[in-house]
Order: C-alpha cells, then structure tokens, then sequence
C-alpha cells in the first residue's frame, strides 16, 4: 500500500465502484487509475498486453500500458477514463 | 463543393495552442481547439478535472492565477473548445491522406476525433496548428516494467491533476530539467526521495552558458526554488548515476531499485552497486516529441542531434513543409512554455496572413515583434538539451530479457538478433519483431530503437526512415468510426 489521497485538496461527492468484484472508494473527478492506485491496486490488467503486468506508467494517455475492462468492454486507459458511480472495472477478465 | 467548418483547428491545449488561439480569434477567425485531456494547459498548467476536487483558492500559487486569467480569457474569446476530444486522422476535402501524398490541402482539411466517453465525430478547417507537445523519453532497464516504476509526467499527473501521492519512498531518476521539480514537489507532499539521480555530469553544458544566458537567468528562481528544497531534506543528489535495475513483483511492484555510477557516454561502470528498498521510481531522460500527427500527415522531418529525436521542419513563420498546416511549442524542439507562447502567437498571425485576415505588413509588424524573442528561446533550448543530451551507453543498462517494446513484448534479445541477422533499419526490425505495432504505435519504443540500432551496427539515426503512421493515428474503437456520418467531399 503506498498511494494516497493529499489531504489539503477539497474533493467532489465520492461513491463507489467495483474492481474485480471488490469495492472501491472513488470520488467525483478522479480517474479509474487514481482510485485503484489509492485502494492499493497496482497491477492493472493481464489480458490486452502479452506481458505479465501491465500498470499506470506515462500517466498521459500515451502509453496503453494501463488498459482495463470497463463495464463489459475492453481496452479503456485507466488513466484517462473518469470513473463513475457503479463501473464494473475488470483488471483479469 | 466546400467544406464547411472552422477557419483554423488548434490541436494541443498548452501554453502554444492557447496562445494562438487568442490571437486567431482576436482577428475575427473562427477557431476550434481540441485536446485530449479533460481539461486546457497541457502538460504545463495541471488541472485538477472540472467535475473533481479544488484547491484553496487562497493557497494557490502565481502559476495556477495565471492559468486562472487565461482560462476566462478562452472561455471569452469565442472559440469553440473540445476536451477530451484525440484526433485519429486527418484527411484533405476529398478523403485523401497526406502521407500518400495524393491529397490536396487547398480543399481543407477534415478531421476526425475521438471522445474519451466514447463515440467519434468529424470537423473540417481550412488550416492547422498543430501544437501536440512531448511526452516522457524512458529507456529499458531490467524490471522497468513492474507497477511502481513512473515516468516524471505519470507522477506531476497523479499529484497535479488527481491530488494523489504515487508513492511513499520515490527514487528519483534519469536526466533533464524536470527530474528537480518533481523531486521536489514530492518532498512538498511529505514523500520521502531517497535520491536524485542525474545520468549526466553535474558540470556538463558549462562551456555553453553564454549562448544561453539570457534564456537561463529568466528561469533561476524555479531552479533555486527546487534545489533548497532538495538540500533541505538532504536528499542525496548523485550525478553520474542511473538505475542499474528495479527489484519487486508484478502483483505488489516495485520494491527496491539498484543503482550505480555510468561512465561520461552512459555505460555503466561496474563495481560499486548500491540498493534503495523504494514503493516507487520516478524515471525518464528528457523528452520525445509527439510527431505522430506531423508524420501522419506527410510533413517534412529531421533529426534533431541535441534532442535525440525527429522533429517537424517549420521555418520562422512556423510554416511545415504544408501549405496551411503550422506548428507551435514544444513538438518543434521542447523549449518550454515561453517558447511555446512566441510560437503559437507567430503560427496565428502567419496563418491568418496566409487567410486573408491580415495584411502583409500587419503580420510582418508582428513578426519582427515575436521572432527576435524566439530566437533567444531557441537558444536555450539548444543549451539545454545539449547539456543533457542522451548518453548512448544508457541502453547497454538493459539485459536480453528486458522488453523494449512493452505492446508487443518484444525483449532486447530479440531486437540484438534482428540486427544481428541483417536487419539495420527501423522498417525491417519492425517487420521482424513487431516491435511498435502495438497500441502506443512504437511512440516509446521506436525513438529508443532509433538509437539503438544506430549503436548495433546499423544506419545512422538520421538516415532512418521513420516509419509510417496512418490511420487511426490512435486506437479507436470500430463501432465508432462505423457509427460516424462522414464529411461531405469534394467530386
């Protein structure tokens, strides 16, 4: 566990979302990246990429190394995808 | 038939896009500027996402005031805004590419996008401005693709715009500018740094000052303003020193990093190693500009020896090789914000001089005002970026097994072989390993392979053909290009 939340920002209503059948805290603004790394998820998806892990790296939108299923579809970039109330996010479908 | 549409596309929302938009639109244009991010400034002012959090305003700094002013100014100026909009293609009036060189630019140019949301839509403009910046240079080294290991922009991202600290122990590292800053803003977070790495010497680029210095002095403070902080919390600042290889899983990532002292040209100098237990590395050199749209659409490029890298030729008008299509900022040689400013106002008056909307002599008024000062920017960026230049040697940190192609999977043996068993270009190590043909389409591989096959034997970098890029230019999804009415076209 190492990511966090800085206190002094004031953040938007928070809910939540699943990640591989788990609940994850996520409030409003933050990407899909930002609210798995905070609840400690660090390896990101297994399927798209032929390598064994696959995880937040340019930050950008650049990179693809970052791809998750969202909802059923494949290949959203974790780091450019807003996560909203009750996304089914799927890190090993 | 015409096309109808925006006078003018600015694409990129930094600091060069924003500029030229307030003076395309202060001439009367009509002007469409479209970003990928969901929020303006580029990489450059960092926003936190509309609909998320905010900051004290009473604590914000004088960088994020002025970002503040410029985004009124841009909500006022009448042009129409796409966030979170990616251009995957580009074609003339007719449905021709421009690296097929069939199309004709006279007929405009139609645009194609893709929304984050998803869904894609079309847009036509008479010229462009291409204003897409850069992005992170990092090169392989055993273990540089485990969860934890970052590039400098991934970690400005995640605490600028998403308040997030990545990590708790960060190893900072690589070469450039930045890596200071960033060090430095992740002591302002409480992360603890247990070492700033710098490839390069710490005297290197010295001889160089004097052409710089008018460039440089601009840009003290920040420096100085980084460097106490650095000494304040005795954060070791090694120069000469990269990381040899990083140490975790993929499940939990990184969890230690070994570094080591590299020779003047970057080769490691084996003997003392020395380990750092870290949850994070924090590591690129320098920066790559991103030319996938300047090569898509056909433009003339070179080798830029300080950068290490091929950029789009422009001239001082920042006119491209194609009538109509200009370029600003840092995809012309990473120079920085001022810089990007100066070019993407001279990219607005030229285009609109070559529309009609000014005169000859108003634009030339303009351009004896702007061309002086980007001149002394160029000037520093050529300092800069010679000063750090990107040591060959650094490539030799890789072992066979590490992937140099993350998309594809493609380790360094694999590539060694290629060039080994005749292949000296970009083209044929591509057709051999597939390296760059995945998702990223070769944006952070095929800059690196550039280089490395230049090492190994092969041409030199720039005598490389780049390879191709068509569209989509990025990855769309084809229920979204099936479901999107196409341009009207020319006969």
């Amino acid at each position: 566990m190492n990511a966090f939340r800085l206190p002094e920002i004031t953040r938007g209503a928070p809910f939540e979302i699943e990640v591989d059948g788990q609940p994850v805290m996520a409030y409003e603004g933050e990407t899909l990246a930002t609210a798995m790394q905070a609840a400690g998820i660090r390896a990101f998806a297994t399927h798209a990429q032929p390598h064994p892990s696959s995880r937040l790296f340019c930050g950008m939108g650049t990179c693809y190394q970052c791809l998750v299923t969202v909802d059923g579809q494949p290949n959203y970039q974790a780091c450019r995808t807003l996560a909203r109330p009750g996304m089914k996010v799927e890190t090993h479908p | 038939m015409t096309v109808p549409g925006f006078d003018i596309a600015v694409i990129g929302g930094g600091p060069a896009g924003l500029a030229a938009v307030q003076v395309a639109t202060s001439a009367g244009a009509s002007v469409v500027l479209i970003d990928d991010a969901e929020g303006l400034g580029g990489h450059y002012y960092k926003e936190l996402p509309p609909s998320g959090g905010s900051r004290d305003p009473k604590r914000l700094s004088k960088k994020e005031r002025e970002f503040q002013r410029l985004k009124q100014l841009i909500a006022q100026c009448g042009a129409t805004t796409l966030l979170g909009a990616r251009v995957w293609g580009i074609f003339d009036g007719s449905g021709a590419t421009f690296n097929g060189h069939s199309a004709n630019p006279d007929t405009g140019f139609s645009l194609y996008l893709e929304d984050t949301s998803g869904g894609s839509r079309a847009l036509a403009a008479r010229s462009l401005i291409l204003a897409p910046g850069v992005y992170d240079r990092p090169l392989p080294f055993p273990g540089w693709e485990l969860p934890g290991v970052l590039t400098p922009g991934a970690v400005q991202n995640q605490l600028e715009k998403q308040g997030l600290l990545p990590g708790k122990r960060v190893l900072v590292a690589g070469s450039g500018p930045l890596q200071m800053v960033v060090a430095a803003a992740l002591l302002r977070h409480s992360a603890e740094v247990v070492a700033l790495l710098d490839s390069s010497g710490a005297l290197a680029g010295m001889r160089d000052i004097p052409s710089a210095l008018p460039g440089l002095m601009s840009r003290v403070g920040e420096g100085a303003d980084s460097l106490s902080a650095l000494v304040r919390h005795r954060v070791p600042v090694l120069f000469r020193h990269a990381v040899y290889r990083a140490i975790g899983t993929a499940e939990s990532g990184v969890q230690a990093a070994v570094i080591g002292r590299v020779d003047a040209q970057g080769y490691p100098i084996p003997g003392a190693e020395k380990e750092f237990q870290v949850d994070t590395i924090c590591c690129a050199y320098g920066f790559v500009p991103s030319i996938a749209m300047t090569l898509h659409l056909g433009l003339d490029h070179h080798y830029d020896e300080n950068l290490s890298a091929f950029v789009p030729g422009f001239d001082e008008h920042m006119k491209t090789s194609l009538p109509g299509v200009y370029v600003a900022g840092d995809v012309t040689g990473v120079g920085g914000k001022p810089l990007a400013e100066l070019q993407g106002q001279l990219a607005a008056y030229s285009a609109l001089e070559s529309m009609g909307k000014l005169t000859n002599q108003q634009a030339a008024h303009y351009y004896s005002r702007l061309i002086p000062s980007m001149r002394r920017e160029q000037r520093f960026a050529r300092f800069l970026w010679k000063r750090y230049r990107l040591l060959p040697g650094l490539l030799e940190l890789a072992d066979d097994d590490t992937l140099f192609c993350f998309c594809e999977a493609v380790p360094v043996g694999a590539l060694r072989a290629c060039l080994k068993d005749g292949g000296c270009d970009l083209f044929g190590v591509k057709l051999r390993t597939r390296l760059g043909m995945g998702n990223c389409q070769g944006r952070y591989c095929i800059p690196n392979a550039a280089l490395f096959i230049a090492a190994h034997g092969g041409k030199p970098v720039a005598e490389l053909d780049l390879p191709s890029i068509r569209p989509p230019i990025v990855p769309v999804r084809m229920k979204d290009i099936a479901a999107l009415e196409l341009l009207p076209q020319d006969e």
